[in-house]
């Protein structure tokens, strides 16, 4: 018996304690998460946020402008069906494919600026993943003040990458694979998106799950080309029971069309720009995020 | 309610707006780090430190890395800081209360489980080998023998590179086989 061992049947003497055990501990929790949640600290954020988002130069689209973007969908009237919401899914398509479709340079990063409940947040993320990238992200604090946290993103080259705690370099190096921002490995067509997403790997036994997070993946903080984003929303085109918000708002604001599939415990909705089309953003039953602006650029902390 | 397949991560990027989803991380992993604290300094602080444990969690967790999905190795590595927090509380007040029954070895790297296990010869060896490691070493050794971290997954939790992890756990094992090896016992420790 080796001393690991040894220890090991040194700890079976300790059995892991009971849900009753827990319920001092856990009650303690949830008084400080309630106290979290009471509505002072959360009311007077949302306007202030809004406000500062609406300044940063993206068009607030008016209540005017959605009511023109319903009719120039094409008569979604009060009685929009699937195939309205697979209508603006197909015109999303055709505005995708018209994006500029230079693919970023190795070197460059890709910059999202989005907004969501968490925060502003700013990334730019490496477009091969072996470059030093950047995220920064405001945080709310208690007493109400904005904190901006830094973290570097490093890169991973031949295989290593250096070793951060949050803004804090350890002086060290592990092992890695990159992650590049850049996703030119996805398909580019529908029949090509279809197969790629039945992968159980994406949709194990049609999970929805794996789905949200190829759609967190391709829409958010990372760039696909144009004919890949035109190829998901194909794809998505043709799921069942979707529904369409005719006056929706994303996280920063901006009213759109809003087009949502429910899942078993969750409802997912993509939010249109009612005149280009674009995607704005994205939410879940309690959870939305926004991307305000986008772009490459060639160096960590510039913007567009 | 949380989602059964959501991750730590997604679970803790919605407590951000939704501090009550936090409680699901508890839920998750509350009965380890409660174990892992019995293990190291005995039930009763145990079920103390596992809610500060939680409470810090809470409290930092706008900074929670989201690309890992399984949040638990950052538990344990709160729960590592908060027992050595109360480790040096203990030693302070050892000194402070002279007529406290003495616990073997409470300066220096003192670990309560020296004192706290003592079931059999062999664990009382143990707990005597433990106790002289040096806290960064002792750390390694118990999340990977009592917790079954993976070097990831102790390198996460205790904010350090894996090779650290490797050489601590090596001078670890060394230090306790040696402890071991003079006493000749029934199943004889082998030299490595």
């Amino acid at each position: 018996m080796d001393e690991l061992a040894l220890l090991k049947d040194m700890a079976n003497d300790t059995p892991l304690p009971s849900a009753t055990d827990l319920a001092p501990a856990r009650a303690r929790l949830t008084a400080a998460l309630t106290e979290a949640t009471a509505p002072p600290k959360i009311t007077p954020l949302a306007p202030r946020r809004r406000r500062r988002l609406l300044v940063s130069g993206v068009t607030a689209v008016g209540l005017a402008a959605a009511i023109t973007a319903v009719v120039s969908f094409g008569g979604l009237g009060p009685g929009a069906s699937e195939a309205d919401a697979g209508e603006i899914l197909h015109q999303a398509a055709d505005a995708a494919r018209k994006l500029p479709a230079t693919p970023p340079r190795p070197d460059q990063f890709v910059y999202t600026k989005s907004g969501s409940d968490g925060g502003l947040r700013e990334a730019w993320l490496s477009t091969d993943g072996t470059h030093d990238g950047l995220i920064e992200q405001d945080r709310e604090l208690d007493s109400g003040r904005i904190e901006r946290d830094r973290t570097p993103m490093p890169g991973c080259r031949d295989g290593q990458r250096r070793v951060m705690r949050g803004d804090y370099d350890m002086g060290m190096f592990e092992p890695c694979t990159p992650w590049p921002a850049y996703r030119a490995d996805l398909p580019r067509d529908a029949a090509g998106m279809r197969a790629y997403l039945s992968n159980p790997a994406y949709t194990p036994d049609g999970d929805p799950q794996g789905f949200n997070r190829l759609i967190h993946a391709a829409f958010v903080e990372t760039y696909v080309p144009p004919e890949t984003l035109a190829a998901l929303f194909e794809v998505m085109a043709d799921f069942p029971g979707l529904t369409v918000d005719e006056d929706a708002t994303d996280a920063a604001g901006r009213h759109g069309i809003g087009v949502s599939w429910t899942l078993p415990t969750d409802e997912v909705t993509l939010i249109f720009d009612p005149e280009t089309h674009a995607l704005l953003g994205y939410s879940h039953s309690d959870w939305s995020s926004a991307v305000i602006d986008r772009a490459i650029v060639d160096a960590a902390g510039q913007r567009p | 309610m949380h989602q059964p397949d959501e991750d730590d991560a997604a679970i803790i990027e919605r407590s951000l707006r939704r501090p009550e989803r936090f409680a699901a991380i508890f839920d998750r992993h509350a009965a380890h780090i409660h174990r892992y604290l019995a293990r190291r300094l005995g039930r009763q602080i145990a079920d103390d430190l596992v809610a500060e444990t939680f409470l810090v969690a809470f409290d930092k967790r706008a900074r929670y890395d989201l690309g890992r999905s399984n949040a638990r190795p950052w538990l344990y590595g709160i729960a590592t800081n908060l027992a050595r927090q109360r480790q040096r509380e203990e030693v302070r007040e050892y000194r402070l209360h002279v007529t406290v029954a003495p616990e073997p070895d409470v300066d220096g790297h003192a670990d309560r489980v020296a004192a706290r296990v003592t079931a059999a010869a062999m664990h009382g060896l143990l707990a005597e080998a433990l106790a002289g490691l040096s806290t960064g070493d002792r750390d390694v050794l118990l999340l990977i023998a009592w917790e079954d971290l993976t070097y990831d997954g102790v390198a996460d939790a205790l904010g350090i590179p894996v090779g650290t992890v490797r050489s601590r756990l090596n001078r670890a094992r060394r230090q306790v086989r040696a402890a071991l090896a003079p006493t000749p016992s029934k199943e004889s420790v082998n030299h490595g």
